[in-house]
This record gives C-alpha cells, structure tokens and sequence, in this order.
C-alpha cells in the first residue's frame, strides 16, 4: 500500500494489496462493537455504592455523554465504511509508472495484471478515519490484550493462528494510522 | 464559619451540594497501549490549548508513569473536558481533588 496526500488535504491510499483491503473491510464490523472506548466519567475506584454523587454522575453520563460519543464513533466508522464503498478497483492499466516494472509484483502468477485498489480519504474524512482505526484497535486490545507493538511483533510467530491474525489487524490499522496521524500533524501546523 | 469578602460585607457559607463547592476537580488521563503519543499530544493541545511542550511533559507523564493530572479547576469544566478527552478515546476521568475530598 503506498499513501499519498491529495491537494486538498485528503489522502490516498494506494496500491492497497487484496489482503490490506480485505483487513480494511473487516474494520467497520469489529469497532462497531464499541468495546475498549472507556466512557466512564470516574474510573473503577470510585465506589458507587458509597458515594451518592458518583452514582448521579455516572446516571448523567450514561444518560447523556455516552450516547452522544457513541453516536460520533458510529459515525467515524460510517465515513470510512463509505470510503471503503467508493474505492476503485485498479490495474496496471491504470497506473502508467507500474508499467516500466520497478519489482513491485505488477503481474500475478497467472501472467494477468495485479489488480489493487485506491481508496481515495477526502480532507474531512482523515480525523473521522484515525478515530474508527482507533476503535478498531481498542477493541481489539480489549478483547485479546495485545500490548505494545513493538513486543507483539516478536512474540507473532508463537501466537496461535487466530491471535495472530487478530494481532496482525492490530499493527496494519496501526500502520494506517501511524500515516494518517502525520497528514493531521501536518495539518495543525506542527 | 462566615467568610470575609469585602470590609462590610459577610457572607456566609451555606449547604450546598458536591457539584457547586468542590472545586477543585482533577481531570486524569490514564495510559493505555493503543493510543499514540503524538496523537496525544495534540488532543491536549486542541482540547486545552496547551503549548507544544506543555503537552509533550503531560504525554510523557501519562506513559512513564501511568496516568497525568492534565487539568484542575472547576467540576463543570472538568466533566467538559472529560468528555472532549473521552471523545478523542483517551482514557479520561474525573477525580476529586484534595480540596473537593
């Protein structure tokens, strides 16, 4: 996959090979189960049963807060799905540089072109996207404890084959976000 | 006990609830293995308008030393910028501070 920045702010992600797109395609279904986005207001030491503020505040918050954030995290994921529905299927032909062949695997097995595809992120879409890429890999640290990537690559080649997948999405949405994260610096200046 | 505001004025204090007297109110940011460190750094940045270094210092607290009192005040306040914080998927809590103990 190769990201590109666009004039007007946006981004593009490129040459995105068939498995990226098929772990791109899983991502709206695993943030949607909202799992590692803490939105408690007070955090698990503070007892409820013994402090009848906490109890109000936490009523409120779940009342009203957390339905709210829920609603701008379903609709980061709902800007990316749509992203992901008005990708384009490419091919060499589209792609004149891919014909000079730079080893990059323009052609398959088969001798037919490789096929790959664009995901154009327009400027307003890159902050929704980091947010569902987050999402994403909160619940999957929620779900399966992955830790720091740095120590996760070293540990992929025991995990059994179920984890690893799961820890191989972790580190590619990372990766995403890793490039999205220096298109907002960018943005805000830094 | 009455409180001295001004040479002829005495004020006294009255019962009120949590929400109106304890200030103040801390806002935390815990660590967690998913977000960032740039990332965090400009949330705090937009969110509460901190410099550059500001932010990079509450950053690193936050990662060495698990979580960061990244701002004090008012518990309104407070519960506002919890929410922004929690928004951008940090994790983020209320904690009374000494004085609202």
């Amino acid at each position: 996959m190769r990201v590109g920045v666009r004039e007007d702010g946006g981004v593009v992600l490129d040459r995105v090979a068939p498995v990226e797109w098929v772990m791109l395609r899983e991502l709206p279904e695993i943030a949607a189960s909202g799992r590692g986005v803490a939105l408690d207001p007070l955090g698990k030491e503070v007892d409820e049963t013994t402090d009848y503020d906490a109890a109000s505040l936490r009523e409120d918050w779940s009342q009203f807060v957390e339905p709210e954030l829920r609603s701008h995290f379903a609709g980061q994921v709902a800007l990316l799905a749509g992203d992901l529905e008005a990708a384009e299927t490419m091919d060499a032909s589209d792609d004149p540089e891919s014909l000079i062949g730079d080893g990059d695997g323009e052609e398959r097995g088969d001798g037919k072109p490789q096929r790959w595809m664009r995901i154009v992120i327009p400027a307003d879409h890159v902050e929704p996207w980091y947010g569902a890429l987050n999402q994403a890999r909160l619940a999957l640290e929620a779900s399966e404890r992955l830790g720091p990537a740095l120590e996760l690559i070293e540990e992929l080649a025991e995990m059994d084959p179920r984890r690893r997948r799961l820890a191989v999405l972790f580190l590619f949405y990372g990766g995403v976000q890793e490039a999205l994260l220096g298109r907002m610096l960018g943005m805000s200046g830094e | 006990m009455p409180v001295q505001t001004q040479p002829e004025t005495t004020v006294l204090e009255s019962p009120q609830s949590a929400r109106e007297t304890s200030a103040p109110w801390e806002v935390v940011v815990h660590d967690d293995p998913v977000n960032y460190m740039h990332y965090v750094v400009l949330v705090f940045q937009r969110v509460f308008g901190y410099s550059k270094e500001r932010a990079t210092r509450l950053m690193r607290e936050v990662h060495e030393l698990g979580e960061s009192v990244v701002w004090t005040g008012a518990r309104e306040r407070a519960e506002h910028y919890v929410r922004q914080l929690q928004g951008c998927q940090l994790r983020a809590i209320l904690r009374r501070g000494e004085a609202g103990s």
